[in-house]
């Protein structure tokens, strides 16, 4: 896409502010679009990729209880055929119990991965905050000045002109600092939120790794190759560990999250009700006398 | 007002007239920047991220912390945009007045700031 391109998508269509705010839009915010995108992909290879261990380790098993079986039916039952059937079966059930387990891991991380695209609109909005209003809004208290021939104004009507004037200015410096308050505070939103999704993305790439390990002992295994089976269950233990690990990671992460989303409404909070310079919270009224 | 002549009067009373036009120009100023912020709305899935046990709960609260300031500031910028046009037809009443009055000592302030 081209650079003019680029900025088209990313221009919101917010009337005066739109066109200008595009000038200042970062081109990292359509990386990052892609980036959420290439996560998406990676954690649906990873799915693919469970589904398939899944598939050889339980081929796996139903091959080695059928040579059970038939040691059994040819009556060269040992002592420990019995013992290895009570052991695939047992493998069996956990392996189903995990399978469930995982399987939401997966889809929860995935579910948080695609929902992450939208945070690139927060940057947005907020650059229009930054640049046009904070621009418009800074130039008007002085435009507000009165021209020097004002100085043949005198006497009462004057100084109430004087004090009215006044409480339009205090108004407009109000609403400028609560303008590049929000603006602030929603880089800030957006800043934390995507240094989360990195976090997410970390997780992800802890995981795969062992996956692909996986894959390549339980090819081997479904291929016969019994020492590799062994493996192959080896490695779907360390893929359910890890997986498990980095739950628990995104649990404790969690915490952490909630105290940062709590400070950041606060923040909020406190500029919206800040009210001086206004009239109870409206614009001072020109006809209050 | 008896200070001053009846050519300082004229030219305070253009002076005025200037602040009021002035006064017109910036309230359609205030209703750009009201309407470039009244197009700034988010969406819940602009704050949702990453966390899915309470993703929802927190971009609730976030959307509420940033609806309030943005609704308060779309009605400030509504109100402003009505108040310096009304600032601007103070001016000219209070210009009109200054002139009419010139040869008296009082104006009706009342009048200029209510337009009553």
């Amino acid at each position: 896409m081209s650079e003019e391109g680029v900025l088209r998508r990313l221009t919101p269509s917010t009337g005066q502010g739109g066109s200008a705010a595009a000038e200042y839009m970062p081109r990292s915010l359509e990386m990052l679009r892609m980036g959420v995108e290439l996560l998406v992909q990676l954690l649906e290879e990873i799915r693919s990729a469970w589904g398939r261990l899944l598939g050889e380790v339980n081929a796996f098993l139903i091959r080695a209880n059928n040579e059970v079986q038939r040691s059994i039916l040819a009556r060269v039952v040992e002592w420990w055929t019995d013992e290895v059937a009570r052991t695939l079966e047992e493998i069996r059930q956990t392996l189903e119990q995990v399978r469930v387990g995982v399987d939401k891991i997966l889809s929860m991380l995935q579910e948080a991965v695609e929902k992450s695209g939208a945070v690139g609109l927060l940057f947005e909005r907020a650059i229009v905050y930054v640049t046009w209003l904070n621009s418009e809004l800074s130039d008007i208290p002085e435009e507000m000045d009165g021209g020097i021939n004002l100085a043949y104004w005198g006497g009462p009507a004057r100084i109430a002109y004087d004090k009215k004037l006044q409480d339009q200015v205090s108004a407009v410096k109000n609403t400028h600092a609560k303008v590049k308050d929000t603006g602030k505070w929603l880089a800030s939103v957006g800043k934390e939120n995507i240094a989360y999704l990195a976090e997410l993305g970390d997780r992800v790439a802890t995981i795969s790794g062992p996956f692909a390990a996986a894959i390549a002992n339980s090819s081997q295994a479904a291929a016969g190759n019994a020492p590799q089976a062994l493996f192959a269950l080896h490695s779907l233990s360390e893929v359910i560990g890890q997986t498990v690990a980095e739950s628990l990671q995104y649990g404790v992460n969690l915490t952490r999250r909630l105290s940062e989303v709590s400070a950041q409404v606060v923040d909020l909070h406190s500029s919206t009700a800040d009210n001086s310079g206004l009239s109870g919270g409206n614009w001072p009224r020109v006809a209050a006398v | 007002m008896g200070d001053y002549t009846t050519g300082e009067i004229r030219i305070a009373a253009d002076a005025i007239r200037e602040e009021a036009n002035k006064f017109y120009k910036l309230s359609e100023r205030m209703g750009k920047v009201r309407e470039t912020t009244a197009a700034l709305p988010l969406p819940q899935s602009s704050f949702l991220i990453a966390d899915p046990a309470t993703g929802e709960i927190t971009a609730a609260d976030l959307k509420d912390a940033y609806d309030r300031m943005h609704g308060k500031l779309t009605m400030l910028f509504q109100q402003a945009t009505e108040q310096f046009e009304l600032f601007g037809d103070a001016l000219r009443r209070a210009a009109d007045s200054y002139e009419r009055t010139d040869a008296e000592s009082a104006v009706n302030l009342k009048e200029i700031w209510t337009g009553k």
